[in-house]
């Protein structure tokens, strides 16, 4: 009888590949913009044969922004993976639970009241986790089932776009510029990239080492508890580490769409369903896909900025449909 | 020796519904055992109870002489397991990873599985004749391939007793008798085992005891040629059952529902 333990040697393999392209990335982002710094300076940083103002552009400027969009992409998509598995829905996302509404409201509300960059978002990180804490609430009443989570999340959504648009309506016209920055994603004011990284960082790898048990929970709650989990807490303890990932997504660079939902999908198609090799490779890929579409939203029609949802979306969905036309003929 | 399955006095509601009441049973290593009722009198129920899957029941059910109150989920997998009614697929889990998850409660937490696990694992397959199907997606299988896979995983978890809610459902003749015959050998190897039925032929010839639930709180426990007569299943299934006698096997059990006048 042949036997084959494949998944360590494809976890190895693909997250050695991915390793690599977000090193690529991160160097593709340091070496483009505006002004004359360039690929030379990049390497000269390494050899110390560089100019100060170049040095302070790639190191204060560049990586900065970089590093916060590799954090903010690989906590995304791993929320993403983890929200996916809570609910057994492939239509989940980390905004699924209301942290994007609930960050946008209350940092409108804090710019409403005239408050400074780091109060609004302190107010953001508090409306993320508080709409999280509301719907976990509101959701825990009954059996905590997946079907009741994914609606409760869905109708508090709605109520915080709801009161979004009505806070929209009645704000000065100075502060829509920084309500779309809330609503669409940018990096542009992106200030501290140490939180997000830090927490994705921690939480991939307590996510890699509880892969087997993400693997048995996908199978149902009833399943995952017949064969030895402790369902309800890990149902929590999934709950919170992807509320804390997305609250610290959506403060350091507002709501960036699309790369939580279909990032995890992406590394399905191509790696399968093993969580201890979709959790490293979607973080990684997240993280990367992220800083690449940052860039393109800075220097594509520089100097003006595009949102980088945007960005992730028309980079994304082609992408995305090419992989899943591939799975099909070969399922098929 | 611990009793491997004990209830005392287990009772099983729906809301305000008595389904089963003060169910009392002792089961013994190798038992062989059906659970026949017709639909809705809780068998489902009765089999999630036994389990631990129904909180409430935790204190009334001892298996292999403790509580499930006193038992860790990780305890309770090592010693009990449920092939359930439906299974969920929500990602392109493989056939061989799906069937290996049936070991997820025999290893350290952030073990990997290890080539005896793959083995194990692919020798229940090829018992449920899914040899060959490995790398498919569970997904893609059809409900009987899909409903021995389910029991694939179910030994692989290799618990001392096995519950199977309707292992039988999907299946063609061949694939229930190559079931039936696996459950008999398991039963042989000291694995205490009930499942739950619609075919009361099948019971009467495969199965050693039986246990009717009547769906009111009542319910009748003994060898099979004692409580499965026609005058207790038509009582059971509200039809009339008429015993027929199979010259070719020289086997007089054959019990058949016969359509109500």
């Amino acid at each position: 009888m042949t036997v084959s333990i494949r998944p360590r040697v494809r976890a190895a393999g693909l997250c050695g590949a991915l390793l690599a392209l977000a090193a690529g990335s991160l160097g593709i982002a340091l070496a483009s913009g505006s002004g004359e710094v360039g690929i030379s300076d990049l390497f000269g940083l390494f050899s110390g044969d560089i100019g100060d103002a170049e040095r302070l552009i790639l190191l204060e400027l560049r990586l900065p922004r970089a590093l916060a969009a590799f954090g903010t992409g690989a906590a995304l998509a791993l929320a993403g993976a983890l929200m996916q598995v809570l609910l057994r829905n492939p239509l989940a996302d980390p905004y699924i639970l209301g942290s994007s509404g609930g960050a946008a409201a209350f940092a409108l509300g804090a710019m409403l009241l005239g408050a400074g960059t780091a109060a609004v978002s302190a107010g953001a990180f508090a409306g993320a986790l508080f709409s999280t804490v509301l719907v976990f609430v509101l959701a825990s009443g009954g059996q905590w089932a997946a079907g009741r989570l994914l609606l409760t999340g869905v109708v508090v959504a709605a109520g915080w776009s709801a009161l979004v648009s009505v806070m929209l309506a009645i704000s000065a016209e100075r502060n829509l510029r920084g309500a779309l920055y809330w609503l669409m994603g940018d990096f542009a004011f992106a200030e501290q990239a140490g939180p997000v990284l830090a927490a994705a960082a921690v939480g991939v790898i307590a996510s890699f080492l509880l892969g087997r048990s993400l693997n048995v929970l996908a199978t149902g709650d009833q399943q995952a508890a017949l064969l030895g989990l402790p369902v309800r807490a890990m149902r929590i303890g999934i709950y919170c580490l992807s509320a804390l990932l997305t609250a610290l997504a959506v403060t350091t660079a507002g709501t960036v769409g699309f790369v939580g939902l279909v990032v995890p999908h992406l590394v399905r198609l191509v790696a399968g369903a093993d969580h201890r090799v979709v959790v490293p490779a979607a973080t990684l890929a997240g993280g990367s896909l992220l800083v690449l579409a940052d860039t393109l939203s800075r220097t594509l029609l520089a100097p003006r900025q595009l949102p980088v949802g945007a960005i992730t979306a028309l980079v994304g969905v082609p992408l995305f449909l090419v992989l899943l036309g591939r799975g099909r003929r070969e399922a098929g | 020796m611990a009793i491997p399955l004990e209830t005392r006095d287990l009772s099983v509601r729906v809301a305000d519904r008595v389904l089963v009441s003060a169910l009392t049973l002792a089961l013994p290593p190798g038992a062989l055992v059906a659970l026949l009722g017709p639909n809705g009198v809780g068998k489902t129920l009765t089999l999630h109870s036994l389990c631990g899957l129904r909180p409430s029941a935790r204190g009334c059910v001892s298996v292999g002489g403790k509580a499930l109150l006193d038992l860790s989920p990780r305890e309770t997998a090592q010693r009990i397991g449920l092939l359930l009614q439906d299974h969920e697929d929500p990602f392109p889990t493989s056939v061989l990873e799906t069937a290996l998850m049936g070991r997820h409660a025999r290893l350290g937490l952030w073990q990997w599985e290890t080539a005896e696990d793959e083995v194990a694992a692919r020798a229940a397959l090829a018992a449920m004749d899914l040899a060959g199907m490995e790398q498919r997606a569970a997904a893609t299988l059809s409900g009987g391939e899909r409903r021995r896979l389910g029991l694939a995983t179910l030994l692989v978890q290799d618990p001392d007793v096995l519950l199977l809610d309707e292992p039988l459902n999907h299946l063609d003749p061949r694939h229930q008798f190559a079931v039936l015959g696996e459950l008999r050998r398991l039963a042989a190897n000291g694995k205490t085992i009930i499942a739950s039925l619609h075919d009361p032929v099948l019971a009467a010839r495969h199965f050693d005891h039986a246990v009717l639930l009547y769906g009111d709180g009542r319910w009748h426990q003994g060898p099979v040629g004692e409580v499965m007569t026609h005058a207790t299943l038509a009582g059971l299934y509200a039809v009339p059952f008429e015993r027929y006698r199979c010259e070719a096997r020289d086997d007089d059990r054959v019990l058949l529902a016969t359509p109500p006048p």
